[in-house]
Protein backbone atom coordinates (compact mmCIF):
# COMPACT_ATOMS: atom_id res chain seq x y z
CA UNK A 1 0.00 0.00 0.00
CA UNK A 2 1.66 3.31 -1.31
CA UNK A 3 0.74 6.71 0.37
CA UNK A 4 -1.48 7.68 -2.65
CA UNK A 5 -3.47 4.69 -2.22
CA UNK A 6 -4.07 5.26 1.88
CA UNK A 7 -5.12 8.67 1.08
CA UNK A 8 -7.57 7.66 -2.10
CA UNK A 9 -8.55 4.65 0.11
CA UNK A 10 -9.51 7.44 3.09
CA UNK A 11 -11.12 10.03 0.77
CA UNK A 12 -13.48 6.89 -0.73
CA UNK A 13 -14.39 5.68 2.64
CA UNK A 14 -15.91 9.65 3.30
CA UNK A 15 -17.73 9.32 0.32
CA UNK A 16 -19.25 6.55 0.37
CA UNK A 17 -20.03 7.45 4.21
CA UNK A 18 -21.80 10.87 2.73
CA UNK A 19 -23.64 9.27 0.53
CA UNK A 20 -25.61 6.63 2.77
CA UNK A 21 -25.67 9.70 5.82
CA UNK A 22 -27.33 11.57 2.73
CA UNK A 23 -30.16 8.71 2.29
CA UNK A 24 -30.83 8.25 5.79
CA UNK A 25 -31.25 11.78 6.92
CA UNK A 26 -33.27 13.19 4.10
CA UNK A 27 -35.52 11.30 5.59
CA UNK A 28 -34.64 11.81 9.55
CA UNK A 29 -33.45 14.91 10.08
CA UNK A 30 -33.00 17.32 11.38
CA UNK A 31 -35.00 16.01 14.99
CA UNK A 32 -33.41 12.34 14.49
CA UNK A 33 -30.21 12.65 11.97
CA UNK A 34 -27.65 9.59 12.01
CA UNK A 35 -24.45 11.42 13.00
CA UNK A 36 -21.96 8.68 11.24
CA UNK A 37 -21.31 5.29 10.01
CA UNK A 38 -19.98 3.23 12.54
CA UNK A 39 -21.86 0.09 13.94
CA UNK A 40 -21.96 1.92 17.85
CA UNK A 41 -23.40 5.48 15.77
CA UNK A 42 -25.74 3.61 13.75
CA UNK A 43 -27.17 1.19 17.05
CA UNK A 44 -27.38 4.62 19.07
CA UNK A 45 -29.44 6.19 15.92
CA UNK A 46 -31.74 3.39 16.19
CA UNK A 47 -32.40 3.23 19.41
CA UNK A 48 -32.91 7.20 19.74
CA UNK A 49 -35.55 6.50 16.78
CA UNK A 50 -37.56 3.93 17.63
CA UNK A 51 -38.26 5.66 21.17
CA UNK A 52 -39.25 8.95 18.90
CA UNK A 53 -40.88 7.66 16.09
CA UNK A 54 -42.81 4.73 15.42
CA UNK A 55 -41.20 2.99 12.58
CA UNK A 56 -41.87 -0.51 12.22
CA UNK A 57 -38.82 -1.14 9.81
CA UNK A 58 -36.10 1.30 11.75
CA UNK A 59 -33.70 -1.86 13.03
CA UNK A 60 -33.84 -3.58 9.38
CA UNK A 61 -32.79 0.02 8.11
CA UNK A 62 -29.69 -0.32 11.24
CA UNK A 63 -28.90 -3.71 9.88
CA UNK A 64 -28.71 -2.47 6.36
CA UNK A 65 -26.73 0.49 7.16
CA UNK A 66 -24.28 -1.84 9.90
CA UNK A 67 -23.41 -4.25 6.57
CA UNK A 68 -22.62 -0.85 4.44
CA UNK A 69 -20.44 0.07 7.40
CA UNK A 70 -19.12 -3.00 7.53
CA UNK A 71 -17.96 -3.21 3.50
CA UNK A 72 -17.00 0.76 4.31
CA UNK A 73 -14.24 -0.08 6.74
CA UNK A 74 -12.90 -2.69 4.31
CA UNK A 75 -11.75 0.14 2.18
CA UNK A 76 -9.59 1.30 5.05
CA UNK A 77 -5.91 0.49 4.22
CA UNK A 78 -5.41 -1.81 7.24
CA UNK A 79 -8.43 -4.04 7.18
CA UNK A 80 -7.43 -5.46 3.60
CA UNK A 81 -4.61 -6.93 4.95
CA UNK A 82 -6.35 -8.57 7.94
CA UNK A 83 -8.52 -11.07 6.23
CA UNK A 84 -8.29 -13.62 3.85
CA UNK A 85 -9.05 -12.97 -0.16
CA UNK A 86 -12.24 -14.82 0.17
CA UNK A 87 -13.63 -12.42 2.83
CA UNK A 88 -12.80 -8.94 1.19
CA UNK A 89 -16.09 -7.65 0.08
CA UNK A 90 -17.14 -7.26 -3.13
CA UNK A 91 -17.56 -3.53 -4.55
CA UNK A 92 -21.03 -4.62 -6.51
CA UNK A 93 -22.58 -5.98 -2.77
CA UNK A 94 -22.82 -2.04 -2.35
CA UNK A 95 -25.26 -1.49 -5.07
CA UNK A 96 -27.63 -4.63 -3.48
CA UNK A 97 -27.56 -2.90 -0.09
CA UNK A 98 -28.41 0.80 -1.71
CA UNK A 99 -31.08 -0.58 -3.51
CA UNK A 100 -32.56 -2.80 0.09
CA UNK A 101 -31.91 0.64 1.86
CA UNK A 102 -34.15 3.10 -0.71
CA UNK A 103 -36.97 0.77 -0.39
CA UNK A 104 -36.79 0.55 3.29
CA UNK A 105 -36.42 4.24 3.40
CA UNK A 106 -39.48 4.70 0.88
CA UNK A 107 -41.61 3.21 3.48
CA UNK A 108 -40.91 5.33 6.06
CA UNK A 109 -41.58 7.86 3.72
CA UNK A 110 -44.73 6.17 2.65
CA UNK A 111 -45.92 5.97 6.42
CA UNK A 112 -45.03 9.29 7.30
CA UNK B 1 -15.41 -15.92 10.50
CA UNK B 2 -11.94 -17.93 10.54
CA UNK B 3 -10.22 -17.04 13.66
CA UNK B 4 -6.85 -15.38 13.11
CA UNK B 5 -3.41 -15.74 14.62
CA UNK B 6 -2.66 -13.12 17.28
CA UNK B 7 0.46 -11.44 17.43
CA UNK B 8 0.48 -8.26 19.49
CA UNK B 9 -1.81 -6.05 21.44
CA UNK B 10 -1.04 -2.43 22.46
CA UNK B 11 -2.49 0.54 23.80
CA UNK B 12 -2.26 3.79 21.60
CA UNK B 13 -4.42 7.16 21.42
CA UNK B 14 -4.49 9.75 24.61
CA UNK B 15 -4.48 6.69 27.37
CA UNK B 16 -0.88 5.28 25.53
CA UNK B 17 0.26 9.35 25.50
CA UNK B 18 -0.69 9.58 29.22
CA UNK B 19 -3.44 12.06 28.19
CA UNK B 20 -6.25 10.30 29.07
CA UNK B 21 -9.36 12.04 30.70
CA UNK B 22 -13.33 11.99 30.36
CA UNK B 23 -13.48 11.73 26.61
CA UNK B 24 -11.27 8.71 26.43
CA UNK B 25 -11.61 5.41 24.91
CA UNK B 26 -9.25 2.73 25.04
CA UNK B 27 -7.30 2.35 21.74
CA UNK B 28 -6.24 -0.56 21.09
CA UNK B 29 -4.18 -2.28 18.26
CA UNK B 30 -4.51 -5.39 17.57
CA UNK B 31 -1.79 -7.66 15.21
CA UNK B 32 -2.75 -10.34 13.97
CA UNK B 33 -0.59 -12.59 10.85
CA UNK B 34 -1.23 -11.39 7.70
CA UNK B 35 -4.99 -12.37 6.47
CA UNK B 36 -5.60 -14.94 9.06
CA UNK B 37 -9.01 -12.99 10.34
CA UNK B 38 -9.39 -11.00 13.26
CA UNK B 39 -9.55 -12.89 16.65
CA UNK B 40 -12.19 -12.96 18.75
CA UNK B 41 -12.57 -9.31 20.34
CA UNK B 42 -12.71 -11.25 23.80
CA UNK B 43 -9.01 -12.45 23.04
CA UNK B 44 -7.66 -9.03 22.76
CA UNK B 45 -9.60 -7.91 26.07
CA UNK B 46 -8.42 -10.61 27.86
CA UNK B 47 -5.28 -8.68 28.17
CA UNK B 48 -6.47 -5.30 29.20
CA UNK B 49 -5.94 -4.38 32.94
CA UNK B 50 -8.42 -3.66 35.56
CA UNK B 51 -6.94 0.28 35.71
CA UNK B 52 -8.95 0.80 31.78
CA UNK B 53 -11.61 -2.05 32.16
CA UNK B 54 -14.04 0.68 32.78
CA UNK B 55 -13.10 2.47 29.46
CA UNK B 56 -14.90 1.78 25.85
CA UNK B 57 -12.50 0.22 23.89
CA UNK B 58 -11.69 1.01 20.25
CA UNK B 59 -9.67 -2.35 18.64
CA UNK B 60 -7.97 -1.36 15.22
CA UNK B 61 -6.74 -3.88 13.51
CA UNK B 62 -3.68 -4.62 11.73
CA UNK B 63 -2.05 -7.18 9.46
CA UNK B 64 1.52 -7.64 10.88
CA UNK B 65 2.59 -7.34 6.64
CA UNK B 66 0.96 -4.09 6.72
CA UNK B 67 2.49 -2.77 9.72
CA UNK B 68 6.15 -3.44 8.62
CA UNK B 69 4.89 -1.57 5.51
CA UNK B 70 3.93 1.32 6.96
CA UNK B 71 7.21 1.66 9.21
CA UNK B 72 9.52 0.87 6.33
CA UNK B 73 7.43 3.79 4.96
CA UNK B 74 7.58 6.17 7.55
CA UNK B 75 4.13 7.09 7.68
CA UNK B 76 2.44 9.62 10.50
CA UNK B 77 0.41 6.42 12.24
CA UNK B 78 3.66 4.62 12.26
CA UNK B 79 5.24 6.95 14.18
CA UNK B 80 2.89 7.47 16.93
CA UNK B 81 2.71 3.91 17.30
CA UNK B 82 6.26 4.03 17.78
CA UNK B 83 6.16 7.09 20.26
CA UNK B 84 3.08 6.35 22.25
CA UNK B 85 2.10 2.52 22.38
CA UNK B 86 1.60 0.39 25.72
CA UNK B 87 2.46 -3.33 24.87
CA UNK B 88 -0.21 -5.32 26.54
CA UNK B 89 0.30 -8.17 24.62
CA UNK B 90 3.98 -8.75 22.84
CA UNK B 91 5.15 -12.21 23.47
CA UNK B 92 7.63 -11.87 19.75
CA UNK B 93 8.75 -8.11 21.26
CA UNK B 94 6.58 -7.53 17.19
CA UNK B 95 6.66 -3.68 17.98
CA UNK B 96 9.61 -3.68 19.56
CA UNK B 97 11.78 -5.10 16.58
CA UNK B 98 10.17 -2.93 13.89
CA UNK B 99 12.16 -0.67 15.30
CA UNK B 100 12.58 3.15 14.54
CA UNK B 101 10.27 4.47 11.55
CA UNK B 102 11.90 5.59 8.47
CA UNK B 103 11.60 9.32 8.20
CA UNK B 104 8.32 10.99 7.28
CA UNK B 105 7.86 12.66 4.23
CA UNK B 106 4.63 12.46 3.35
CA UNK B 107 3.45 15.88 5.04
CA UNK B 108 2.70 18.24 2.52
CA UNK B 109 0.87 15.78 0.84
CA UNK B 110 -0.53 14.45 3.67
CA UNK B 111 -1.94 17.89 4.77
CA UNK B 112 -2.96 18.73 1.29
CA UNK B 113 -5.41 15.49 1.41
CA UNK B 114 -7.07 16.76 4.51
CA UNK B 115 -7.55 19.92 3.17
CA UNK B 116 -9.41 18.31 -0.16
CA UNK B 117 -11.57 16.58 1.74
CA UNK B 118 -11.94 19.86 3.82
CA UNK B 119 -12.75 21.69 0.56
CA UNK B 120 -15.01 19.08 -0.40
CA UNK B 121 -17.25 20.46 2.81
CA UNK B 122 -19.00 23.17 1.05
CA UNK B 123 -20.48 21.64 -1.78
CA UNK B 124 -21.67 18.65 0.49
CA UNK B 125 -23.37 20.94 3.27
CA UNK B 126 -25.13 22.96 -0.18
CA UNK B 127 -26.31 19.14 -1.12
CA UNK B 128 -26.87 17.95 2.15
CA UNK B 129 -27.48 20.10 4.64
CA UNK B 130 -29.13 17.55 6.59
CA UNK B 131 -25.25 16.04 7.13
CA UNK B 132 -23.73 19.58 9.19
CA UNK B 133 -22.81 17.03 12.29
CA UNK B 134 -21.20 14.23 10.16
CA UNK B 135 -19.51 17.39 8.19
CA UNK B 136 -18.52 19.12 11.29
CA UNK B 137 -17.13 16.47 12.34
CA UNK B 138 -15.04 15.88 9.14
CA UNK B 139 -13.56 19.14 10.12
CA UNK B 140 -12.38 18.26 13.40
CA UNK B 141 -10.31 15.12 11.81
CA UNK B 142 -9.25 16.73 8.77
CA UNK B 143 -7.73 19.83 11.53
CA UNK B 144 -6.39 17.52 13.99
CA UNK B 145 -5.18 15.07 11.55
CA UNK B 146 -3.35 18.15 9.21
CA UNK B 147 -1.98 19.66 12.51
CA UNK B 148 -0.14 16.64 13.08
CA UNK B 149 1.32 16.26 10.38
CA UNK B 150 2.42 19.92 10.39
CA UNK B 151 3.84 19.52 13.77
CA UNK B 152 6.18 16.83 12.42
CA UNK B 153 7.77 19.88 10.07
CA UNK B 154 7.23 23.18 13.35
CA UNK B 155 7.39 21.29 16.22
CA UNK B 156 10.80 19.81 18.20
CA UNK B 157 8.64 16.57 18.22
CA UNK B 158 5.92 15.68 16.35
CA UNK B 159 2.22 16.33 18.30
CA UNK B 160 -0.49 13.72 18.60
CA UNK B 161 -2.78 15.34 20.72
CA UNK B 162 -5.92 15.98 20.62
CA UNK B 163 -5.37 19.57 20.90
CA UNK B 164 -2.21 19.52 18.30
CA UNK B 165 -3.89 22.50 16.35
CA UNK B 166 -3.49 25.17 18.90
CA UNK B 167 0.34 24.08 19.70
CA UNK B 168 1.97 24.73 15.96
CA UNK B 169 4.75 26.60 17.02
CA UNK B 170 5.84 29.21 13.32
CA UNK B 171 2.41 29.81 12.12
CA UNK B 172 -0.51 32.36 13.03
CA UNK B 173 -2.93 31.02 15.85
CA UNK B 174 -5.78 28.47 14.77
CA UNK B 175 -8.15 30.58 13.89
CA UNK B 176 -11.10 29.08 15.89
CA UNK B 177 -11.39 28.55 19.08
CA UNK B 178 -11.25 26.02 21.68
CA UNK B 179 -14.96 25.85 22.51
CA UNK B 180 -15.71 25.53 18.43
CA UNK B 181 -12.74 22.95 17.96
CA UNK B 182 -14.57 21.17 20.68
CA UNK B 183 -17.85 21.18 19.53
CA UNK B 184 -16.38 20.00 16.44
CA UNK B 185 -14.82 16.71 18.22
CA UNK B 186 -17.99 16.18 20.12
CA UNK B 187 -19.77 15.74 16.24
CA UNK B 188 -17.31 13.29 15.05
CA UNK B 189 -17.48 11.65 18.82
CA UNK B 190 -20.77 11.36 18.24
CA UNK B 191 -20.33 9.95 14.43
CA UNK B 192 -17.56 7.63 15.72
CA UNK B 193 -18.65 5.85 19.08
CA UNK B 194 -22.53 6.81 19.27
CA UNK B 195 -22.98 9.49 20.99
CA UNK B 196 -25.85 12.00 21.02
CA UNK B 197 -25.19 14.97 18.53
CA UNK B 198 -24.70 17.62 20.20
CA UNK B 199 -27.39 20.57 19.74
CA UNK B 200 -27.98 23.17 17.43
CA UNK B 201 -25.59 22.26 14.60
CA UNK B 202 -26.21 23.59 11.51
CA UNK B 203 -24.85 24.17 8.21
CA UNK B 204 -24.09 27.71 8.72
CA UNK B 205 -21.76 26.70 12.22
CA UNK B 206 -19.42 24.21 9.50
CA UNK B 207 -19.11 26.83 6.67
CA UNK B 208 -17.98 29.70 9.24
CA UNK B 209 -15.34 27.24 10.57
CA UNK B 210 -14.63 26.36 6.79
CA UNK B 211 -14.17 29.88 6.01
CA UNK B 212 -11.81 30.29 8.80
CA UNK B 213 -9.31 27.43 8.21
CA UNK B 214 -8.41 27.07 4.47
CA UNK B 215 -6.84 30.24 4.78
CA UNK B 216 -4.93 28.65 7.74
CA UNK B 217 -3.90 25.03 6.72
CA UNK B 218 -2.61 26.72 3.39
CA UNK B 219 -0.63 28.84 5.37
CA UNK B 220 0.71 25.95 7.31
CA UNK B 221 1.69 24.27 3.58
CA UNK B 222 3.27 27.69 2.85
CA UNK B 223 5.05 27.49 5.89
CA UNK B 224 6.50 23.92 5.89
CA UNK B 225 7.32 24.40 2.22
CA UNK B 226 10.53 26.47 4.10
CA UNK B 227 10.84 23.80 7.01
CA UNK B 228 11.46 20.69 5.46
CA UNK B 229 14.16 18.74 6.43
CA UNK B 230 13.94 18.90 10.39
CA UNK B 231 14.67 15.44 11.68
CA UNK B 232 13.34 13.52 14.69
Amino acid sequence: VDSNTRRTRFETRILLEREFLARVNNVFAPSLSLAGMTRDAIESWSQRASAKKSIKNIFQIARLLIEVSEKSQLLADNSKDVFEAGHIHQPDSLAVLRDLLDRALAEVRTAD
Amino acid sequence: MRLGTLIGVYVFGSVGRGEQDDRSDLDLLAVVKNRTGQVAEKEVLRYVPPVWKNLKSSISWYGDERMKTMFGNGELFAWHLHRETIPLYDPSHFLKNLGRPSEYKDGMEDIASFQNILRGIPVQIALNKSNAVYEMGLIYVCLRNAAMAASWHLCKFPDFSRYSPFRLVGVPPCPISVEEYELAMACRMAGQRGQSPPAGVGSENVLSLFDRLDAWIRSIRSSIGCECGQQH
